[in-house]
């Protein structure tokens, strides 16, 4: 088997706008630039009055900009630039002024204006409207996971047929033709009826498949009472498995309740399954189903373009055409939830005569704005966005969603700071920052006393935010985000050489990595170099049989020290050695890259030429070190891949599942090496567990780290902000023994701080 | 938008415009058909439940419709157009009762699947094991250009339960797949226009929404104004292009009002609602097949407008002696034929839209039972009223058949629509094809 490029597939984000198809020398396109090109567009490409005022730049791929060169240029005499010089010539105007990134790399880092990105717009959404719902409190229950039960036992669901009551902490039953517990009290094994009750916790937001399978009579409801999103009450023929597809909110708990009744039927079963995002068909784990009552949530379905990620985080600093038309549809998706709701949410009673509606209705729509845009209208602001909307005497509900429309394509609600003043602008940031939605009531309160002015207030802030589920839920997407958990990984393997590597296997690997970060970052510590350190691995029985551990009960996922082998925290964790990994053997390329891209933060170019790689079939007696190092010495690839190999090296205990190894087929494996890094020693280690320890209080590592949280928080370059920011976070990290949580406080009130526009 | 004008051509005559675009997408060639011919063809199914009282449904005779019994009078101004036939019986068996395969089987031709629901005696029943005529017509229309519409097919319903089980659901998707009538005209309508409705709200909206761009332009700094500038000319374009669209008279013509507040138990309103939203979606060509579904099969209505006060089930039960009962039941089936009779009215009274004749002279309602009779709950003789000129068949005439499979009227609608298959639901019953001697 022969391999394409490693880079083809290679699963980084890379800062830079990669020119493809086209490469040139950029010396000789420089100096063919100034002979034939810089008269009419100026030396750098800004242009020149006389000939081509405009600047040089735009979109175009480097691949068209050469066609256009080509073809065209000089204009006086097109065939005096083509062929290689016209290749050269394109990748030195691509890569000086002319590509996104050459003039990002130009411009003065600032602080640009930013739309909500779309998770905050969905969050503001759903926020929104719950600030006015009566019952907006969940009231969790505590303990573990799963669902309250009560069995009963005709098919009635009603109190007086009631046997008994549990928690069940999945919903995963075969009852076979008796009763579903044969020590209580049920009159007849030909029908009984059960009915759960709680909330859904999802982390991520899409899509969610949810299956429910039963060979009887079920219903299911998932976020709101109206209509059941399953109904297979009648049980028919072969039809067991009920498929319905539901778009959820990450980081929030929907209420579910399930209706189960056997009658008629010879046997009874159900089975509470799901497809999250990316993941495979199984039984909804019971972290994710909690007992309780949980309001129903409004979120928004409409499909909005995604965000610009040009610069590897996601932030709302461009607007195009359908994002502006998924505004328009998002706000008519709103007024549509608000009229279904009108009566409970502007307080209607029944006997309320038609004026006494029209007021409240007309409050509800002036605090509706007023939360909308986070301040307080004027006189003027009431009028124009909403009392006169009621001039007419129009429907009322034509009235209501005319206010809502407006108020939801306003820039005052889909720019967060626009048009705001004081304390409630400290309030906006922060909130946006830490959780990615708008503030909350006590945020506001806070603000409207005046108790968000000094550092420590702000802090105090923050901190509660960060605990709140929308900011657990941000800085896990950070953590998915930083560790490259949510690009979309191949983790299938060679079937003969791994067989047991199944892809519900592949789901228990992202939910340990996950479980590992959270766990991390919530204990006391918070402590950053146990996430590069740590040998202790999250598993379930599944992982443990897999992995050859002692293995936890069931679903349960339980930490595990490994002590037989060395581990390095994320860096030797099973997940990324699995993704960072061809189908049969190691990549120590891939390894290598995610290590110096990701963790160190340092910028690699792509490679020049794609190269053919070879897999071990065809090279059967030699390491994949070896080869990896034969093919890789030429002398273009050694200008990174001197970088790359080692710590790529460094992980060749770890083979293509993540598995300790102490050699392969053609030897021992060697793991040592050295790193040079920017600045400072070089680092010497004969594994990854030693290389994990010197990169865990490395400044390279650290400033990498504080510099991603604070993008990914911020959505703003830290360029932007005060000199010597990312120095100070970085030395205040390390003061705090890398507390994490801390950390995340400080990049926030440090933002606000210095950020005086 | 490069393809604006062409595709805003395109859709010209359909009440629709760039504004309806969202719902409007696969309408790729209207009209196409119509010029090289063809008519348009329509087909409504009408259900009512319980079976039907023989002696004053069934005409004596077989031949010319000369005269109608008492249930089908309302008909009366439609003699000519009405094609009435009898002998034609409902042989699906398998798990369910009378009523459920009745209904479930009526227009699938296939059998229930094994399930958990029981109605009297017989093995307990889930859904119909196939597709519905209606549907399998459907979407032979859709798969083709010139026939396809926006919905393909509309399922009116008045008073169905809002329940899904086998008594409430005639009309199916696929095996297992029952489709849900709309009881609510205000759905309905807001299914046809909602969206248009929506995008001309916002459009009176956007002059604001500029005001609101300009006023914020002014507080952030230059290098800023770009995004808002951006902004500002999305908003702009969705302007004119919103302008372009009402300037072709497209959006806010033609819309039904429907009287507001109408309460959920006014079933006559509701029906003529029902009815005359139906009508206009055929005239806005938003579909060509329909069912209208009234209340369910084994219906407990009590028909209280017209005197009844006991359920309708109830009612059905009682033998052929008790002569009171036998009007009532008489009397019932005469509303659901006015009921049809409006249908057909209001039809006959609207031109076909570039076509000839009425919308009637191209649909063809047919009117049928889960029941040939209640008391013996027999599915032999199954009412079949037909009224209009969709399909080319012979009209004003009472047909008698000899017992044949109710499947084989099935094939003969689809047939009539062009859509040559062999066999529909169970095989077994579509030996010899399509009914003979309806055209």
């Amino acid at each position: 088997m022969v391999l394409l490029c490693l880079f083809a597939g290679l699963p980084v984000s890379s800062k830079a706008d990669d020119p493809q198809q086209v490469t040139g020398d950029l010396d000789r396109g420089q100096r063919l630039f100034a002979q034939q090109c810089a008269r009419c567009h100026g030396d750098e490409g800004q242009g020149d009055q006389d000939f081509y005022p405009e600047p040089l730049q735009g979109d175009h791929r480097v691949s068209q900009l050469f066609e256009i060169i080509e073809r065209t240029m000089p204009e006086e005499d097109p065939e005096a630039c083509i062929g290689q010089d016209a290749r050269d010539v394109t990748a030195f105007v691509h890569d000086r002024f002319y590509s996104e990134a050459a003039r990002q790399r130009r411009a003065a880092a600032r602080i640009e204006l930013a739309r909500l990105t779309v998770p905050q717009y969905r969050n503001a959404l759903t926020d929104l409207l719950q600030s006015f719902q009566k019952s907006a409190e969940p009231e969790v229950e505590q303990g573990s996971g799963g669902l309250h039960a009560t069995y009963f036992k005709t098919r009635s669901l009603s109190g007086k047929d009631k046997v008994f009551e549990r928690t069940d902490p999945v919903v995963d039953f075969d009852f076979a033709a008796g009763v579903p517990d044969p020590a209580e009290d049920f009159d007849d094994p030909e029908e009984f009826s059960i009915r759960w009750e709680g909330g859904l916790f999802v982390e991520q937001t899409g899509r969610y498949e949810l299956r429910l399978y039963s060979e009887n009579g079920v219903r299911m409801w998932v976020n709101g009472p109206d209509q059941a999103v399953i109904d297979g009450w009648v049980r028919s023929g072969d039809q067991t498995e009920h498929v319905e597809s539901i778009f959820l909110l990450g980081g929030r708990t929907y209420p579910i309740r399930i209706d189960f009744h056997k009658r008629n039927d010879p046997t009874a079963a159900i089975s509470l399954r799901w497809e999250p995002p990316g993941g495979v068909v199984e039984p909804i784990p019971s972290q994710h189903l909690r007992r309780g009552k949980f309001p129903r949530l409004f979120v928004a379905t409409t499909t909005f373009p995604p965000d610009d990620r040009s610069v590897g985080y996601e932030r709302g600093t461009r607007v195009t055409k359908d994002w502006a038309e998924a505004t328009t549809l998002g706000a008519i998706e709103t007024a549509n939830e608000v009229l279904r709701d009108l009566e409970s949410l502007a307080g209607i009673a029944k006997d309320d005569s038609d004026d006494e509606r029209r007021q409240k209705v007309i409050s509800l729509c002036h605090e509706f704005v007023a939360r909308a845009f986070r301040q307080s209208l004027d006189d003027d602001q009431r009028d124009r966005y909403v009392t006169r909307h009621f001039d007419d005497e129009d429907a009322l509900e034509k009235a209501v969603k005319r206010v809502v429309i407006l108020a939801l394509k306003s820039p005052r609600f889909l720019y967060p700071e626009l048009g705001l003043e004081g304390d409630v602008v400290t309030a906006t940031r922060l909130s946006f920052a830490i959780c990615d939605g708008p503030p909350d009531a006590a945020l506001l309160e806070a603000a409207g006393k005046g108790e968000l002015s000094t550092p420590k207030q702000v802090s105090e802030q923050a901190r509660r935010l960060l605990d709140d589920p929308r900011g657990r839920a941000k800085l896990r997407a950070f953590f998915r985000y930083w560790l490259q958990i949510d690009v979309p990984h191949d983790l299938s393997k060679d079937s003969e050489q791994y067989p047991e590597f199944t892809p519900q296997l592949t789901v228990d690997l992202r939910r340990s990595l996950e479980r590992f970060v959270e766990a991390t970052v919530w204990s006391e510590a918070s402590d950053f170099r146990q996430l590069l350190v740590s040998n202790t691995i999250w598993v379930n029985q599944r992982l443990a049989d897999f992995y050859g551990v002692d293995a936890p009960d069931g679903d349960l996922f339980q930490p595990v020290v490994f002590e037989q082998e060395p581990r390095a925290g994320v860096l030797t964790h099973p997940f990324l050695m699995a993704a960072f990994a061809h189908r049969a053997d190691s990549s120590p390329i891939h390894r290598g890259v995610f290590l110096v891209r990701g963790i160190l933060g340092r910028t690699l170019r792509s490679p020049p030429d794609a190269i053919e790689l070879v897999d071990s079939s065809l090279l059967p007696n030699m390491t994949t070190r070896q080869r990896v190092e034969q093919q890789t010495k030429p002398d273009t690839c050694q200008n990174c891949h001197r970088t790359i190999n080692p710590l790529g090296f460094a992980l060749e205990h770890y083979d293509a599942v993540g598995r300790y190894r102490l050699g392969e087929a053609a030897g021992t494996v060697d793991a040592s090496g050295e790193y040079q890094p920017t600045r400072g020693d070089p680092i010497e280690f004969s594994d990854a567990s030693e290389l994990s320890v010197a990169l865990s209080e490395h400044e390279e590592v650290s400033r990498n780290f504080v510099e991603r949280m604070f993008e990914f928080l911020i959505k703003q370059p830290i360029g932007a902000y005060r000199a010597g920011l990312l120095d100070e976070l970085t030395d205040e990290f390390v003061a705090s023994d890398y507390h994490i949580r801390d950390l995340a406080v400080r990049i926030v009130s440090s933002a606000i701080a210095s950020n005086e526009r | 938008m490069a393809s604006f004008l062409s595709r805003r051509k395109l859709l010209q005559g359909l009440g629709a415009s760039a504004a309806a675009l969202p719902f409007t997408g696969n309408l790729a060639s209207l009209g196409a058909g119509e010029s090289s011919g063809q008519r348009k063809r329509r087909l409504v199914v009408m259900f009512s439940p319980n079976g039907v009282v023989p002696w004053n449904f069934w005409p004596d005779e077989a031949g010319e419709l000369s005269a109608f019994k008492e249930s089908l009078q309302p008909l009366e101004p439609f003699r000519d157009q009405t094609l009435i036939g009898k002998g034609i019986c409902n042989k699906v068996r398998g798990a369910g009762s009378a009523h459920m395969v009745g209904i479930g089987g009526l227009l699938t031709g296939c059998e229930l699947m094994p399930g958990n629901l029981k109605g009297g005696s017989g093995p307990s029943a889930g859904w119909a094991s196939g597709i519905s005529i209606d549907q399998e017509i459907a979407h032979f229309l859709q798969s083709q250009p010139e026939t396809r519409t926006r919905f393909g097919s509309l399922e009116f319903g008045v008073m169905v339960p809002e329940r899904a089980d086998v008594w409430t659901r005639m009309s199916y998707l696929a095996a297992n797949r029952p489709a849900t009538p709309i009881n609510d005209p205000y759905q309905m309508l807001r299914k046809f226009y909602g969206q248009v409705e929506d995008r001309k709200l916002v459009g009176s909206l956007l002059d604001d929404v500029l005001d609101d761009l300009r006023a914020v332009r002014s507080r952030v700094d230059s290098q800023d104004r770009r995004i808002l500038d951006d902004h500002a000319t999305f908003v702009r374009e969705m302007e004119k292009e919103l302008r372009q669209a009402e300037s072709d008279g497209a959006i806010g013509s033609e819309r039904p009002e429907l009287e507001p507040g109408v309460r959920a138990d006014d079933i006559p309103r509701l029906s003529r609602m029902q009815i005359d939203l139906m009508v206009h979606g055929f005239a806005a060509d938003f579909n060509r097949i329909a069912t209208l579904q009234f209340s369910r099969a084994t219906s407990g209505e009590k028909l209280k407008w017209i005197g009844v006060d006991e359920s309708h089930h109830t009612l059905s039960h009682e033998s052929d002696d008790n002569t009171e009962v036998q009007e009532q039941l008489t009397q019932i089936n005469h509303w659901y034929c006015q009921q049809l009779a409006y249908l057909a009215k209001r039809l006959s009274e609207t031109p076909e839209p570039g076509g000839e004749g009425s919308l009637l002279d191209n649909t063809l309602i047919v009117w049928t039972n889960e029941l040939g009779k209640g008391n013996s709950h027999t599915r032999n003789d199954i009412p079949f009223v037909m009224v209009g000129g969709g399909l080319d068949f012979k009209m004003g005439r009472s047909l008698k058949f000899d017992k044949v499979h109710h499947n084989r009227l099935l094939l003969s609608l689809a047939h009539g629509f062009g859509h040559h298959i062999d066999e529909f639901g169970d095989p077994n019953f579509c030996g010899d094809g399509p009914l003979t001697g309806l055209s």
